[in-house]
């Protein structure tokens, strides 16, 4: 038998390491504040909605194997892997879109589609090859993955909300001329809504940095398609490989995702809550709110619109704080991608929406990238380097002196 | 600064439980646990046979010839097992299923002596009910000499201790080493054949061996997760390999008569499907893994440890996405602390364990901005495991984990799991 001190000294120093573990931390892991990460439903949805809702959350982090369907060429394996925590993608996830012609002229540009084009799939299942950029190529876009949370309020948004700001024609001569890009909807498109404007038989985009989707279920079917080569009853064919001269077969027969996971990923993509705003009520952010306005900002960085009526109750007239018109701006030759899209131009952008602006860094392991590629990680820099239609926020920004340009500065980081 | 008020925290944690191990292992203590000692030093008392020379030489220590069944019938034929089954509390980032059993492993062994020369041993592995059922091992040895002998089937490839000795009932913890599933892709058996022997260098010290041409890891093993190796235990290897290329494993052993061995094992073959009805389709494409491990073994006290590198090729297009190099180690502390208190049990003995984990699957991996891909784990486990004989263990086991993602953003999970799981 082991006698009493011995056991005493035995169970001694292994319970001092037990008590320097739990000062290590909580012994069970803690939850991160709401506020600090994008992923969630809405407040508000029905034990039904919250069901689908996790499984749209489970096919949007889904990745895909060649056996499922992947490619032959793609971006990416999962919708997540641009969307990191439902937040803006890392660089390195960047897709590059590409074309050859003048980019002020959208109806005479070339998609280069016979050399893979609009986008760029470098990347290749075994077996396969992936693409390279054509010499020809002109207009070249690299554009990363935006966050993807609060869309379903954006969708709920009436067009005529939107087109109260439309000014293509700058009217009222303050400099700004936002327009809308009207898109010709494809067969698979059902107008769900009945605020729909039409222009002859084209619909209003409201997402993708080109305001080139009409719904989410556009975008989302465009992206299992262009992304990672995943075809669906909506885009029932793999992305055109040039090695082969045409949608090469990948693994898998076609549709590769059902329509029950393509809605639920528009459901999830729908009842995602939009982000929560970090310390509103601190004075810098209050003050750099005001200044937010009185340099421009606010003229196309618009603060928030109204959604209508909507199927799903959570979203129907609702104030929604996005930061955005949802219209093109000419943003300058620095931002300009000489790739045009629907009626949008190489010089032309939709504008960003600015929430979650402040949450980009936690979920890209504490670096924060900023605009469509990524090409900053220093705020100001992002400010700066707007121009076009930007151009007199951009001065008057840089002439705030550098206190109040930091009180802007802690406003965009708490959104 | 997160992640070095961490490395503080696991290095306090462990100095103290290593401290504890060592100066409780320096005074030599005749009792042992199933995890300390074989079975073929059983009591007396136990109404069978201890005798387990029918079967030949062991090889590895508490491997698939050290199995304690095969003390039972003391004859040609034994049938043996073991059960694994636990419950568990688990969180990951504050958010828990809840509390959940899981009827983890039924394992089968059958061995037979059927010769004087020829043996034989299989496992039949039951995972999850019946959910997936593995014939894990049936091979047959041809015994020579001490030096050479010759092995064929369904074999534990030799690359790391755990691999080969890796029963539930052996542990005091519950969950597997991460390197050891996650890197090395244990349970990783293979259809081949080889060979594999003993030297004895003077009177106590000895050198041991194996090595065999397997099927190999296949085409899966760039998975929808990554590269994960166990994704490349393709199903149908046992039936055939998926390019024609054997792949070839070895380990080499040496054992002092300190209770101190340690063993160096390597794995290496191509994995991917490059040719097709005579056509090559694609490059070559290689995985290899080097392992190095080692066990000390002195009165109640077990140290054991084990590091692993792989390296994997990818393909030009993939290479953004796919790790290529891989890496993981863990070490692992057991000490009794008490034996005989009970008086119904007398073989009864309490035990304290502590393990710690790290896994890096993308290592030296970059993003295209410059910075490291993540993707790392590290784990600290401790257990507090009650035998009431050598071979049954209930255990009380409490992990956390620190994870970073490819992305480097940091997150904790951490599960309290009670476990049963013995030998029969």
């Amino acid at each position: 038998m082991t006698s009493k001190r011995s056991i005493r000294w035995r169970l001694l120093l292994p319970g001092l390491a037990l008590i320097t573990l739990g000062g290590c931390g909580p012994l069970f892991s803690a939850s991160p504040a709401s506020s600090e990460i994008l992923d969630g439903p809405i407040d508000g949805l029905s034990a039904g909605q919250l069901a689908a809702f996790l499984a749209g959350d489970d096919a949007f982090a889904e990745a895909f194997s060649p056996q499922m369907g992947l490619g032959p060429v793609f971006n990416e394996r999962s919708c997540v892997a641009c969307h990191p925590g439902d937040g803006r993608g890392h660089p390195s996830t960047n897709l590059t879109r590409f074309g050859r012609g003048d980019g002020m002229q959208p109806d005479k540009f070339d998609y280069l589609i016979h050399l893979g084009g609009p986008q760029l799939q470098p990347h290749a299942i075994p077996g396969y090859q992936g693409e390279r950029l054509p010499a020809s190529a002109t207009g070249i876009s690299v554009r990363g993955g935006p966050l993807v949370t609060g869309l379903g309020l954006i969708e709920a948004i009436p067009d005529s909300v939107i087109l109260e700001r439309e000014d293509p024609d700058d009217l009222d001569g303050d400099g700004i001329s936002g327009r809308a890009n009207y898109i010709a909807p494809p067969a698979f498109l059902a107008p769900l809504y009945d605020h729909f404007v039409r222009r002859g038989t084209k619909l209003l985009g409201r997402f993708g940095r080109k305001a080139t989707a009409i719904t989410l279920r556009h975008q989302t079917a465009n992206a299992y398609f262009h992304d990672m080569g995943i075809s669906s009853d909506a885009i029932n064919s793999d992305p055109y490989n040039p090695q082969f001269g045409g949608p090469q077969a990948d693994h898998a027969a076609d549709p590769e995702v059902s329509s029950a996971t393509l809605s639920a990923v528009v459901f999830y993509l729908r009842t995602l809550r939009p982000p929560e705003r970090h310390q509103p009520n601190r004075s810098d952010v209050i003050s750099g709110e005001r200044l937010f306005i009185q340099v421009g900002c606010e003229r196309c960085h618009r603060q928030s619109m109204t959604t209508g009526e909507s199927p799903i109750a959570p979203l129907a007239n609702q104030e929604v704080k996005l930061y955005s018109d949802l219209l093109l701006h000419d943003m300058g030759s620095a931002l300009a991608d000489n790739f045009p899209e629907g009626q949008a131009t190489g010089r032309e952008w939709r504008t960003t929406p600015l929430w979650g602006l402040g949450k980009i860094g936690n979920l890209l392991g504490g670096t924060a990238y900023y605009l469509h590629d990524g090409r900053t990680t220093d705020l100001r820099e992002a400010i700066l380097v707007h121009g076009g239609e930007a151009e007199q926020a951009r001065n008057a920004f840089a002439t705030l002196p550098s206190t109040e340009q930091e009180q802007l500065l802690s406003f965009l980081l708490s959104l | 600064m997160r992640r070095l008020n961490q490395l503080f925290c696991l290095l306090g944690f462990w100095a103290s439980t290593t401290a504890s191990l060592f100066a409780s292992a320096a005074k030599p203590d005749a009792g042992q646990s199933i995890a300390a000692e074989p079975a073929r030093r059983a009591p007396a008392a136990r109404p069978m046979s201890t005798d387990k020379s029918w079967i030949g030489p062991i090889g590895v220590k508490r491997g698939l010839f050290d199995r304690p069944y095969l003390a039972r019938l003391g004859s040609a034929v034994a049938i043996g097992g073991y059960i694994d089954m636990l419950g568990a509390f688990k969180q990951d980032q504050g958010i828990s299923e809840g509390w959940s059993f899981e009827a983890r492993r039924f394992n089968i062994f059958v061995s037979s002596a059927i010769a004087d020369f020829v043996r034989l041993t299989s496992e039949l592995e039951f995972e999850h009910g019946t959910e997936e059922i593995a014939l894990e091992t049936a091979l047959v040895d041809l015994l020579l000499f001490h030096g050479l002998n010759l092995r064929g089937g369904i074999l534990l490839v030799p690359i790391g201790r755990f691999n080969l000795s890796h029963d539930s009932p052996i542990y005091d913890l519950i969950d597997r080493p991460l390197v050891s599933t996650q890197i090395i892709p244990s349970t990783f058996s293979d259809v081949g054949a080889g060979l594999f022997g003993s030297f004895r260098l003077g009177r106590k010290h000895r050198i041991g061996y194996e090595l065999y041409l397997l099927n190999g890891l296949g085409d899966g093993l760039l998975s929808t997760e990554g590269t994960r190796l166990s994704a490349g235990r393709n199903p149908t290897r046992f039936e055939s390999d998926n390019n024609g290329s054997p792949a070839l494993s070895g380990r080499v052993t040496y054992s002092t008569p300190l209770g101190l061995e340690v063993a160096a094992s390597f794995y290496t073959g191509i994995y991917n499907t490059f040719r097709r009805d005579g056509q090559t389709i694609a490059a070559k494409q290689w995985a290899t893994i080097i392992a190095l491990d080692a066990e000390y073994e002195r009165g109640p006290l077990v140290l054991r440890g084990e590091a692993a590198f792989a390296h994997i090729d990818v393909p030009e297009e993939l290479v953004e996405l796919f790790a290529r190099r891989q890496f993981g180690l863990y070490f692992e502390g057991t000490l009794r602390v008490a034996k005989g208190a009970l008086s119904v049990f007398d073989e009864a003995a309490l035990y304290l364990a502590s393990r710690i984990d790290y896994v890096d699957l993308n290592a030296r991996r970059r993003h295209a901005t410059g910075e490291l891909v993540g993707e790392e784990t590290t784990r600290l486990s401790v257990a507090l495991s009650f035998r009431p004989v050598p071979g049954t263990s209930f255990r009380l086991v409490y992990h956390h984990s620190w994870l970073n993602d490819p992305l480097n953003n940091a997150s904790r999970s951490a599960a309290l799991q009670l476990g049963l799981a013995t030998y029969f």
